[in-house]
């Protein structure tokens, strides 16, 4: 190899790796965004905050048992009978229950084979609200596994819970 | 200084250094461990106004001859000459030889309204609250000074102390105060049975659907998973008295029970009246169940029918003489109970008197009737004291004026062992130690 040859074959790797710099050296970065989908998720209690007066509690307990409204007079014979005691979870718990000896009251009479529906519906019609899927599970979950719970039972359950006194 | 007193001096002082943290406010080294002179008290508000004229001083003839001794026996009147069923106590005793009558006792100050009287009787402070009704008083009731401080912890529970009124308005609130450090945690049960054990409680609570002990363990289940998920943790204790769930079920029961007593015939319509038993003798009765089942250490009731006087004196004297009859009836219940009997002490005074001056109307006999404006007269009423000869005085008769409405509660504290307990400063009254040993 001449001299000439030479520097012709330094020149050819020298401009080999001057390109292969710039073709390697940088690139593009690609961007990646990272999200989540939108999803509505609340505690319970938390927007319940108001406690139902005594007169609230005995009426929309009447209306989600009966499906209908309290009359007045009826209404009025309650809460008397709800200040004549002193320890009012007793009297609460009497309240409902003797509701839900009354004829034509709209509680369920068996629960759906689908538990989770039951579930669904049962805290739509009490607490106003969708369960979130902990509750779902756990509940319909127990009743698949208990099947002497009564759709009653699990209405009387939720109508005698804390949350059942709120708004 | 010699070696021995400076070893002797330095030893006093180290104890005394030890011993000084440990002295409690009231000056004694340990607290009390029980000086208790009975187990139970029943404490009976013979409320709605009664004049000392018509009862310790018999002008209308005596007209509580079950109670009282006669000054002047009883003579039929007109309108006054029910024949009423024999006395309730054996052997033609009155109540007043089971105890202490002190016939010139006082409601001193406030207004003589019935609120505000019930309150002086049941905080031991006279009080203003005429204006300010169906508030929870503003000191601690007795109520709450015998569950905070009673010397035995089990016997705190709601179920050992009750009131019972004979109406609502604002006699519900009576069970507890609002009083900083006390209030519903330590209030008493409350019923007022006319409201409660009627048709109409029959009808809203008298049917209830009940579920098997079995059953409720599932349903105990599934509450309490609703309950820890709800992060407001509302209870429905927190706007009354508390009681536990197993007090709970015994309360069930009772109301139960007194439901189906009422559907039998409650036992009041036996007692020998020719009419209607009277308000204060279904209160009476009521307060009788509730001894019977759950043998209260303390329970407080009251009666208010001879309130009709601002209309009916005639009444008024009518219903007087069966409200006496009512309280022998309770005293000889109180005796025939096990648990009970030779073990209470039952406090009998009224919550404030009525005026001397009659108001302007005139009932259907031609009698005046009597209002309660706090004149002189009206701050006139008597206190009468019943129990076991070891505590309380017998057939004695305290006739100078002696005693007074807010000596009432550290009388019962006393009784009960938990008056040096109670934080100074709260009660200005003092023990009746003419009645009490």
């Amino acid at each position: 190899m001449n001299m000439q040859e030479l520097n012709k074959y330094k020149f050819n790797i020298g401009l080999l790796l001057v390109l292969m710099l710039f073709a390697f050296s940088c690139k593009r970065e690609t961007k990646y965004v990272y999200d989540v989908n939108t999803e509505t998720i609340s505690e319970a209690g938390v927007l319940k905050p108001n406690v139902k007066s005594n007169t609230e509690f005995i009426s929309i307990a009447y209306t989600d048992v009966m499906g209908a409204t309290i009359s007045s007079s009826n209404l009025d014979q309650l809460k008397v009978q709800y200040i004549s005691f002193g320890d009012k979870g007793v009297v609460e718990d009497l309240i409902i229950r003797n509701y839900l000896t009354k004829s034509g009251n709209q509680i369920p009479t068996s629960i759906d084979t689908d538990k989770k529906v039951f579930v669904t519906n049962a805290y739509k019609k009490i607490f106003n609200r969708v369960p979130n899927e902990y509750e779902i599970f756990y509940l319909s979950d127990l009743l698949s596994k208990d099947p002497n719970i009564t759709a009653e039972m699990f209405y009387y359950s939720l109508m005698t819970s804390n949350e059942y006194r709120q708004f | 200084m010699k070696r021995r007193d400076f070893i002797k001096k330095a030893g006093i002082a180290t104890a005394g250094a030890f011993v000084l943290p440990y002295i409690l406010p009231s000056g004694r080294l340990f607290a009390a461990t029980g000086n208790r002179k009975v187990n139970h008290v029943v404490l009976v508000l013979f409320a709605g106004g009664l004049r000392n004229i018509e009862t310790v001083k018999q002008n209308q003839s005596n007209l509580m001859s079950t109670m009282l001794s006669d000054i002047t026996p009883f003579s039929a009147q007109a309108g006054i000459g029910e024949v009423l069923p024999a006395s309730p106590l054996p052997n033609g005793k009155r109540l007043q030889e089971y105890g202490t009558l002190m016939k010139e006792f006082r409601f001193k100050e406030g207004p003589t309204g019935h609120f505000n009287g019930h309150i002086t009787s049941l905080t031991g402070r006279y009080s203003q609250a005429e204006i300010n009704l169906r508030t929870n008083p503003d000191f601690p009731t007795i109520f709450e000074y015998y569950r905070k401080h009673n010397d035995d912890a089990s016997k705190s529970s709601a179920l050992n102390s009750w009131w019972i009124s004979n109406a609502l308005g604002p006699y519900p609130a009576l069970n507890y105060s609002s009083y900083p450090g006390y209030g519903a945690a330590y209030g008493a049960n409350y019923i007022q049975p006319s409201s409660m054990i009627s048709l109409d409680g029959y009808n809203a609570l008298g049917n209830p659907k009940n579920f098997t002990q079995q059953q409720m363990v599932q349903v105990e289940k599934i509450r309490s998973f609703c309950d820890a998920n709800f992060a407001n943790q509302y209870a429905a204790e927190s706007v009354g008295v508390v009681n536990s769930v197993s007090e709970r079920a015994q309360l069930d029961a009772f109301i139960s029970d007194l439901f189906q007593d009422a559907v039998q015939g409650a036992g009041y319509n036996n007692w020998g009246f020719s009419s209607y038993a009277s308000n204060d003798l279904v209160n009476l009765y009521y307060t009788e169940k509730v001894i019977q089942k759950f043998k209260p250490e303390l329970t407080v009731l009251n009666m208010q029918d001879v309130d009709i006087c601002h209309t009916d004196f005639t009444q008024y004297c009518n219903l007087l003489r069966r409200a006496d009859w009512g309280v022998s009836h309770l005293w000889n219940t109180i005796e025939n109970t096990s648990g009970m009997a030779g073990d209470t002490v039952m406090i009998v005074v009224p919550e404030h008197g009525r005026n001397f001056d009659s108001n302007t109307v005139i009932d259907a006999y031609g009698r005046p009737a009597f209002d309660h404006n706090s004149d002189a007269t009206s701050r006139e009423i008597f206190c009468l004291i019943a129990g076991p000869s070891s505590v309380v005085n017998q057939n004695k008769v305290v006739t100078q004026e002696y005693g007074e409405s807010i000596d009432v509660l550290p009388t019962i504290a006393d009784l009960l062992g938990f008056k040096d307990r109670i934080p100074g400063g709260l009660l200005d009254g003092k023990v009746l130690s003419e009645a009490i040993k």
